[in-house]
């Protein structure tokens, strides 16, 4: 009957649609190939720019066609603008519009000024076909907002343009971030767009402010905040202890809200270290260097900085010996004890027996007396400051009571929850077994990170107070990994046993002047490939789940190593021939 | 003219209001032939959006009508007397309803028409009136003549006077009668984003001729002043809101949380902590919930009474938290253009297939045997109907069996701002009492009225009888009635309207046909359910084996037989 409607059959539908899918691929395939055609044959007019244009929308991840773009538009710059006249229809229509999808190459005008291609396009005119890659972009960016090759031409086009519009790009990025929050191509560029245009860091900690009550559970605005407020106070832009309180409480705010929410917590806990990052990274030169360690027996300097330095502190030194000689060391040789950057440097002195050290470090005069010596360790061991807090634990000074009391509060509504749990266990310090048993309880998946928090606790305890002993017993603690190992690189003897190692890790490497350790009744099985202990002569791990020595081979890579104890663990193979024969091997 | 009918049809469906016109698109969308008429000049019954001017021509005449029946003013007198009495004729009292008067040619028609052994030809009559109290007034000062001379006057600097206009030029009758964009409702709703009616559009596909706004906030006026907040009903407002403390959105948050819990198991409502039966003010308070929070809970976000049992308001708390954040910050939608679109979108698909309109139309008489209608008289044509579908104040009184009405007290108000400093915000507010108030703010933003324009409704069940007596306290608390500076904070009121709408259950209000279905007017509610339901029920009892309303196929999964089908599409 005719008006009457009929509904069609699905296969009429999907036929119809793949119809339409095979004409849009043919489509895009001819595209390729005249492309490919213009690049092979350097031809870098108008019909290439559009053609790329046309392909990228439709896939936006093709690399070598954004080449070939970029090609064309540095060709121009370098040789002018193709000379054939462009319709201008588009342009009125394209302007206002962003959402118009721009194939560009239309919009270019005022290129009647004929360039015999020798000389190249005048600022303004590039200047123009920059503003249209901009407007490119933006279009393939509705379709494909997380490409890395659109954002990444984005930049280079931003970098070829000698006024970029750095107020329109701003506008751009709170667009794409209100379509998506969590485009961290976005939040990147934005920050790109900040550096090179030095935005407001005020406007910028605005814009963090209305994204965080959008939603507190984007850790993006968040940690842009916190990178913001640091620069801004570096900056004297502000001072960040004025606005603590206000970001402690809007952080109180969404703690409240929803505890179990992380992206909150993590602001909380950078608020509670941010004044010690800070201060640190104003501190003088001098609070620099924690201690310096002088081990006769090896005749080696050991210096450990508060810092972690990637070139050498210092090129020469001079000492003052015992009996009053000076000596000047030129060109010294450092070792370090990370590849990169390291706490941790030392180099060898010969044989001599200091008491005085002086150097020049970053631009100051350093002349510090060593402590007498220990004749047991042969160790003379020296503060020059002391080492700062570990940015866990210092909330006494900023958690006033009722900002303590408000947080026993949430714990006392919400006792399940691991975030508030951690949080007071960490900001009560100093070991507390029942507030880790109670996280290991709530969140069991997380028992390895919570026994190894409580081992941090109970290492930073004893770190603080072991600072010039040269021996230290850690028994029956429930240990499970060693920390702050850059603070007990004075160490001779470390007896562990009683813990709940399961292996021996590399870190043990940073304690280069050991050279007895005990580990018995842990849950070792294994040592670590990378092992390596400079000065350690004897090993004992009696009873231990050792089950064959190949998990344990890496101990040969300890030189001095003379003793290996391993009685009392469970080794089916008895051979032994895989470690050196030098070794005394107590089984 | 007499527009040409087809001679049978399954189903003649009468007033264009949403539950006739749910009736009429569910019986359309499954096959049936269905003739749908409308004595109005507009689509939508009490349900319609009008323009201003509409608005006003509407109230004006509604007063007229009133001033020659002379009511009384007292509400308890005046709610018994207005029951429906039959046999008594009142046509001429029924102003909007009855467009053309056709009773003179039904005479004419009569002697056409074919009767078979046992018919009868019976007379249709149109129905009540459901409006009352209509007190329109314009608190607006009338076209200032200095203003005239003054553009005169000014005439070379006429671009800056134009530019100073659009803030300062105070609004006036005249400048609203001449706007175009209005979409102010009679019976305005809003939408849960789960709730029946969205469901509804979204299971049919009828959502695809609707567009809508979220409402972006909730108000509540704080006990004994006239202060407005903004009610924190989700995660985010929560932690943006300024009125509670640490502790309290601790506590909202977690009861939140646990009335979405309910929506995913609910079974926990069995027995609800021992309080099932309790008060619901009672489980707030053994639950810690400070003054403020129990009156957000209670009055702003389930929306029910103190002594609601716990279990019914904690049905309400679902319905509100799982439709919230599925389209919006609030879980209420209202539609662009006002809740007008809504039956008009179930009429277009209607018509979409094969549903026959036509306004200004009713029907002039039945022809009946014993107590089944087998024809409509409409004009001079006689078409044969299986089943007749009619709005009450389409069915002639005398059909009607006596039955006590509800009235429900309703306002427009037209302001020049919001109630609570915003550009443009939709808003929900809820004045709590034993006959609770419903106020729901629309503006500009939502196209149904020009820019800068705001209209607030608001309604109750009239415990007074008189609307406007119900409903001016509130009035004085949202606005600014004086005329000059709006000094006080309030929006400045530029027009207002009170009036009475009276409603009531019509199932089984008519015995004398079995197949003639009467559809109820509009009851107090804040989304579609009941309208909904009824309109389901109906489609149930004529077409019981019939799915109600399935998913509407879209643009390009259908062909309209006798028109071109999709050309191929050229790979070249």
């Amino acid at each position: 009957m005719h008006g009457r409607v009929k509904v069609k059959a699905p296969a009429e539908i999907q036929a119809e649609r793949a119809r339409e899918e095979r004409a849009l691929a043919a489509k895009f395939t001819a595209d390729l190939d005249k492309a490919w055609s213009k690049r092979s044959n350097q031809c870098f007019d108008e019909e290439a720019l559009k053609l790329t244009g046309r392909i990228l929308l439709q896939n936006a991840d093709y690399q070598t066609i954004w080449n070939f773009r970029r090609e064309i538009i540095l060709h121009w710059k370098d040789h002018g603008l193709p000379k054939k006249v462009p319709e201008p229809v588009k342009l009125d229509n394209c302007d206002d519009q962003k959402q118009d999808l721009v194939i560009s190459g239309d919009a270019i005008g005022d290129n009647n000024q004929n360039n015999d291609g020798v000389s190249g396009a005048s600022i303004l005119e590039m200047e123009k076909v920059y503003m249209e890659e901009l407007k490119f972009t933006s279009s393939c960016l509705i379709k494909h907002p997380k490409s890395y090759g659109t954002w990444y031409h984005r930049r280079y086009i931003i970098l070829l343009m000698q006024n970029p519009p750095f107020k329109e790009e701003i506008q751009a990025c709170d667009h794409f971030l209100d379509l998506d929050e969590r485009n961290f191509h976005c939040w990147d560029y934005r920050r790109f767009i900040c550096n090179c245009g030095k935005i407001d860091p005020q406007n910028e900690l605005q814009f963090t402010q209305r994204k965080i009550a959008q939603n507190f559970s984007n850790f993006s605005s968040f940690y842009y905040r916190s990178s913001l407020l640091t620069m801004a106070h570096q900056e004297k832009i502000l001072n960040i202890n004025d606005v603590w309180n206000s970001e402690y409480e809007t952080v109180s705010n969404a703690i409240f809200v929803d505890p179990n929410d992380q992206s909150p917590w993590f602001y909380h806990k950078w608020l509670l270290a941010v004044d010690q990052l800070i201060n640190y990274q104003h501190s003088k030169p001098d609070s620099f260097i924690h201690k310096i360690v002088f081990d006769k027996s090896n005749g080696r300097m050991i210096y450990q900085f508060h810092k972690p330095l990637r070139r050498p502190p210092f090129i020469e030194s001079s000492f003052t010996t015992d009996d009053d000689q000076n000596v000047t060391l030129t060109n010294i040789e450092w070792k370090k004890i990370e590849p990169l950057s390291s706490y941790i440097w030392y180099h060898q002195i010969g044989n001599y027996s200091i008491k005085q050290v002086n150097f020049n470090f970053e631009g100051k005069d350093f002349a510090i007396n060593l402590n007498n010596l220990d004749s047991e360790s042969n160790l003379k061991i020296s503060i020059v400051s002391e080492m700062p807090r570990t940015n866990t634990s210092n909330p006494e000074s900023k958690l006033d009571e009722n900002k303590l009391r408000n947080l026993n509060l949430l714990l006392e509504l919400e006792p399940d929850n691991k975030w508030i749990n951690l949080t007071l266990a960490l900001i009560k310090g100093g070991p507390d077994e029942t507030a880790f048993n109670k996280l290991i309880a709530v969140d069991n998946l997380r028992c390895n990170y919570y026994n190894d928090q409580k081992s941090k606790q109970i290492w930073e305890s004893h770190v603080k107070d072991n600072q010039l002993n040269p021996r230290l017993t850690l028994n029956d603690r429930h240990l499970t990994c060693l920390y702050f190992t850059n603070n007990l690189t004075h160490l001779r003897y470390l007896d562990l046993s009683n813990n709940d190692f399961l292996k021996i890790s590399k870190s043990f490497n940073t304690l280069i002047l050991l050279e007895t350790l005990i580990m018995d009744k842990n849950k070792i099985s294994m040592v670590d490939k990378d092992f390596e202990m400079l000065s350690l002569k004897k090993l004992s791990i009696k009873n231990n789940c050792i089950k064959n020595f190949n998990l344990i081979e890496p101990v040969k890579n300890c030189p001095l190593l003379q003793i290996l104890d391993v009685t009392g663990n469970n080794i089916d193979q008895k051979e032994t021939s895989i470690l050196p024969s030098s070794l005394e091997i107590v089984i | 003219m007499e527009p040409g009918f087809e001679d049978e049809y399954d189903l003649v469906v009468i007033g264009t209001g949403l539950t006739e016109s749910i009736v009429a698109t569910a019986c359309s969308r499954i096959g049936k032939k269905v003739l749908h008429l409308d004595p109005n000049d507009y689509y939508g019954d009490l349900w319609t959006s009008f323009t201003f001017p509409q608005l006003d021509d509407w109230a004006r005449r509604h007063v007229q009508l009133a001033g020659g029946k002379n009511l009384p003013d007292n509400g308890s007198q005046h709610q018994q007397q207005q029951q429906f009495q039959s046999q008594h004729n009142h046509d001429q009292n029924n102003p909007s309803e009855k467009v053309n008067n056709q009773t003179s040619n039904i005479g004419i028609s009569l002697s056409k028409v074919n009767l078979t052994a046992g018919e009868m030809v019976y007379p249709w009559e149109s129905g009540i009136n459901l409006i009352s109290n209509v007190e329109p007034v314009s608190y607006m000062i009338n076209e200032a003549p200095e203003k005239q001379d003054l553009d005169k006057a000014t005439e070379e600097e006429e671009e800056d006077v134009e530019e100073a206009d659009d803030e300062t030029e105070p609004w006036t009758f005249e400048k609203l009668s001449t706007e175009r964009n209005w979409g102010i409702d009679l019976v305005p709703r809003l939408l849960y984003s789960r709730g029946a009616m969205v469901n509804l559009l979204v299971s049919s596909n009828i959502c695809r001729y609707l567009s809508f706004r979220s409402i972006e906030r909730i108000l509540s006026c704080l006990p004994g002043t006239d202060e407005l907040m903004d009610v924190p009903c989700t995660r985010q407002d929560i932690f943006n809101d300024s009125y509670t403390s640490l502790i309290e959105k601790r506590v909202l948050m977690r009861f939140i949380q646990l009335c979405l819990e309910l929506e995913r198991r609910p079974d926990l409502i069995e027995g609800f902590e021992g309080f099932e039966e309790q008060p619901f003010i009672e489980y707030l308070r053994s639950k810690g919930f400070t003054p403020l929070l129990q009156h957000l809970v209670l009055n702003s976000i389930a929306m029910v009474d103190p002594t609601t049992p716990t279990q019914e308001a904690m049905e309400q708390l679902k319905r509100f938290v799982s439709s919230s954040g599925r389209f919006g910050n609030t879980p209420f939608l209202f539609p662009f253009y006002g809740c007008g679109e809504i039956p008009q979108a179930f009429c277009r698909l209607c018509a979409v297939f094969g549903g026959t309109y036509c306004l200004k139309r009713t029907i002039d008489g039945v022809v009946a045997k014993d107590d089944v209608i087998n024809s409509i008289i409409v004009g001079s044509q006689q078409i044969k109907c299986q089943n007749l579908v009619c709005s009450l104040s389409n069915v002639p009184k005398s059909l009607l069996v006596p039955r006590q009405v509800t009235n429900i007290s309703r306002a427009i108000f037209i302001s020049s701002g919001s109630v609570k400093d915003s550009q443009c915000a939709g808003s929900l507010l809820r004045f709590p009492g034993p006959f609770p108030i419903l106020v729901v703010e629309s503006s500009w933003a939502s196209l149904i009225a020009p820019k800068g324009i705001f209209v607030i409704y608001a309604w109750c069940d009239s415990f007074t009888g008189n609307a406007k007596e119900d409903l001016l306290p509130i009035a004085r608390k949202l606005f600014n009635f004086e005329s000059g500076d709006e000094m006080n904070g309030k929006p400045k009121l530029l027009w207002s309207c009170f009036y009475n709408q009276a409603t009531v259950d019509c199932s089984s209000i008519t015995d004398k046909y079995q197949n003639l279905y009467v559809t109820s007017p509009p009851v107090n509610e804040l989304d579609y359910d009941v309208a909904i339901e009824e309109a389901k029920s109906i489609f149930d009892t004529l077409l019981p084996d019939e799915e109600f309303l399935p998913r509407a196929p879209d643009h390009d999964e259908i062909v309209i037989e006798g028109t071109q089908t999709n050309q191929e599409i050229d790979l070249d």
